[in-house]
């Protein structure tokens, strides 16, 4: 009798730290995102507009990363990438050896900024490395070997000098999820896509992005999005807090209405955050942002991938953005 | 026993008819579940079976000369049955004008003949909203978000889409949605391909609509593909992030077969092709080398040419660009889209038609409206027939 009382205490005790943890809402590092700047190898770390980064602006300098592929299944690899060439086109390379030994390739030329200003920074860019729609994985550590190389156009072949540095925040691994005929690969909707009363910045000069910025505390802004498929789904948001304070964020969906609290500390550079898994369904979402605090915050990314129809709940639960 | 048997098929037959009645239901509430931006999936998917299974013995392009484009895209649009016929209440419309190109150095766009003119599109919207259509998406995937806005740049001509946009907003209650593919797509869907890529990652956007509309501007292209047309255009919604800016991937893919298998898992409802200013030579924009043609000063009035076929479609406007082009086919009712690959190749895999004798023309005859274009400097064209997989890009 004594033992069961004690088993239905712990239990309580386990569901309510559980309770107070989910509504925090956020989880540590999940496997699908590395930052580069964790590479080892010939390119260099260091920010580029707050940013953390490996960089490099010499030629078939290579370095090394590794993933985990958590499953196996269908992905893309995707990067995000600066540079800030004028005349020429920087190339990323990457190389892939999954747990199975099998090789993967992929690049991507990224067009030169010639639209840009003179005194613009440069911009940031996701691109994807996969060579096809996606690579077949298997679950296990994938290593990765990436180089830079520079192209006299976007349609060129000709190799030329490195312009300038090329820098990578990070490396994402997105699942493609559904069979057959009807597969999806989801995707970074444009945060400016949204609305609400944070302001929208197409061009931001000191961040080289787009993003939304608030100074004002309750200020509110949604972003509307649609799942492909009946999923958890982790969000990953991207913020700067210039000072300390809180965001709420509110993802809500036919299957779900779930609110999380983010703290954020002062910082001076951006940090990506990881939301708990939450369920949704298929259709449409939407996902409100709301400053707690008088100070300013900027958001430059926010997006859900999808981590399939169960997930491992045991996982450490907070890491506070700062 | 047999009275055991016969129940039990009763009772098979009972569960056989609600297991199709809660097929039904959960249609309708996945249908429910269409919002903003966000459309069903099964709606297109039935789209998409009819299209396949339609097998077409004639087509119809209508070809209609006047110089109030906005009434004249309606005659055109008219001739084929009236957007009605397109469009069913309730549908969400992608139309996917020529905008990717336009304006880039700060010129005006419209007269420069890069994009489709502002009241060829607007007159599309207007026709789609007057069929009762839920939403019209008026969208394309720019990659240079920065500084350059749709249709070239603010306080330019090209920018009358925005004023138009709003004054149909304001008459049918904001139903009207222009924008950049890249900033709204939540997910990408795969279609099959048969080029080496096996799959083309289309955004959600286009692949769920309900119906999906091209409006190309009248325009010759620089190599590898001789002209710009209706099913190129879609080139236009291919994501960036994924196969590089300006698509290069896709290209080195082979863009013939790409522009066929995006076709195939579009199956556009109809191509209206903007041709009151157009584009020759190197098009498809100045930048590129293009030479802009006022239609007027060629055939006296503008022109609009619309078709539910874009195979038809694009070949019929390939034919009155110039009755000149070489080499002449064997066979006279193939003639000048023969030696477009991508036409030809669409045609040899069942998207249209391509045979002159099988395509009925309304409104003006070829004959009447032929211009003397100048095809691309480059050796764009023709394309003979055999050397498809040849795709250097330079």
């Amino acid at each position: 009798m004594r033992k069961s009382k004690i088993l239905i205490r712990s239990l309580v005790i386990i569901y309510l730290c559980f309770g107070f943890l989910s509504g925090i809402g956020l989880c540590a590092e999940p496997d699908f995102c590395i930052n580069a700047s964790d590479s080892s190898g010939g390119w260099q770390k260091g920010m580029v507009t707050q940013r953390k980064v490996a960089f490099t602006d010499k030629a078939k300098i290579k370095s090394k990363a590794q993933i985990y592929v958590p499953n196996k299944g269908n992905y893309q690899l995707v990067a995000y990438v600066y540079h800030n060439w004028r005349k020429n086109c920087p190339c990323i390379y990457v190389e892939a050896i999954d747990s199975a030994g099998m090789s993967h390739a992929g690049y991507h030329k990224i067009e030169n900024a010639w639209y840009l200003g003179p005194q613009d920074q440069g911009r940031w860019f996701f691109i994807s490395l996969s060579d096809n729609p996606y690579w077949d994985l298997p679950e296990g550590i994938m290593g990765l070997t990436f180089w830079a190389e520079a192209r006299d156009s976007a349609w060129g072949y000709i190799s030329v000098p490195m312009e300038n540095k090329v820098s990578i925040a990070q490396f994402f691994l997105i699942p493609v999820t559904g069979s057959n005929s009807k597969t999806f690969l989801s995707w970074f909707p444009d945060i400016g896509s949204g609305s609400g009363n944070w302001q929208i910045c197409d061009y931001d000069h000191a961040y080289a992005t787009n993003l939304i910025k608030t100074s004002e505390k309750n200020s509110l802004f949604c972003v509307n999005s649609t799942m492909p498929v009946t999923s958890y789904y982790v969000g990953l948001l991207s913020v700067l807090p210039e000072s300390d304070g809180s965001l709420g964020v509110e993802i809500k969906n036919a299957a779900s209405d779930k609110k999380s609290l983010i703290k954020l500390k002062a910082n001076k550079e951006w940090n990506i955050v990881y939301m708990r898994p939450v369920k949704l369904n298929k259709g449409a979402c939407s996902i409100y942002f709301k400053n707690l605090n008088q100070n300013k915050v900027m958001i430059d990314y926010f997006f859900l991938i999808p981590v399939g129809q169960s997930f491992d709940d045991t996982s450490p639960v907070t890491k506070i953005a700062g | 026993m047999r009275k055991v048997r016969k129940i039990f098929s009763i009772l098979l037959g009972i569960l056989f008819i609600f297991k199709a009645k809660s097929e039904v239901y959960a249609l309708s509430s996945a249908e429910s579940k269409y919002r903003s931006l966000g459309v069903s999936l099964e709606k297109k998917t039935r789209h998409s079976f009819k299209a396949a299974e339609k097998k077409i013995a004639l087509s119809r392009v209508s070809i209609i000369k006047g110089s109030n484009l906005y009434a004249i895209t309606k005659k055109a649009i008219d001739e084929l049955g009236g957007m009605r016929s397109v469009v069913k209440p309730g549908d969400t419309v992608f139309i996917k004008p020529n905008y990717i190109t336009g304006g880039l150095n700060g010129h005006d766009p419209v007269a420069s003949g890069e994009i489709p003119h502002p009241e060829v599109v607007a007159s599309v919207v207007e026709e789609c909203l007057k069929a009762k259509a839920r939403e019209v998406v008026i969208g394309e995937w720019v990659e240079r978000p920065l500084k350059i806005n749709f249709a070239g740049k603010e306080g330019k001509e090209g920018a009358q889409i925005k004023h138009l946009i709003d004054i149909l907003n304001k008459k049918y209650g904001n139903k009207v949605y222009l924008i950049n593919l890249m900033e709204h797509t939540a997910y990408f869907k795969f279609f099959s391909s048969k080029t080496k890529l096996g799959f083309l990652a289309i955004p959600n956007i286009v692949a769920e609509a309900n119906v999906i509309i091209s409006i190309p501007s009248l325009k010759t292209h620089h190599y590898p593909s001789p002209v710009s047309l209706g099913m190129k255009n879609f080139m236009g919604i291919m994501p960036s992030v994924l196969y590089g800016e300006p698509r290069y991937k896709l290209h080195e893919a082979g863009v013939h077969q790409v522009i066929v298998d995006i076709n195939k898992a579009l199956h556009p409802d109809l191509v209206v092709i903007s041709a009151g200013y157009g584009m020759e030579n190197r098009g498809a924009s100045l930048h590129l080398g293009g030479k802009p043609v006022d239609v007027s000063s060629r055939i006296g009035a503008a022109l609009v040419i619309a078709g539910r076929d874009p195979v038809a479609t694009d070949a019929t406007a390939a034919r009155l660009l110039s009755k000149n082009w070489l080499p002449k086919p064997e066979d006279a009712n193939l003639g000048t889209p023969w030696y477009v690959h991508h036409i030809r190749m669409a045609y040899e895999q069942g998207l249209g038609l391509l045979d002159s004798s099988k395509i009925i023309i309304k409104g003006e005859k070829i004959e009447d409206v032929l211009m003397n274009w100048q095809m691309s400097d480059d050796g764009a064209y023709p394309e003979i027939p055999g050397n498809e997989e040849k795709q250097d890009i330079n």
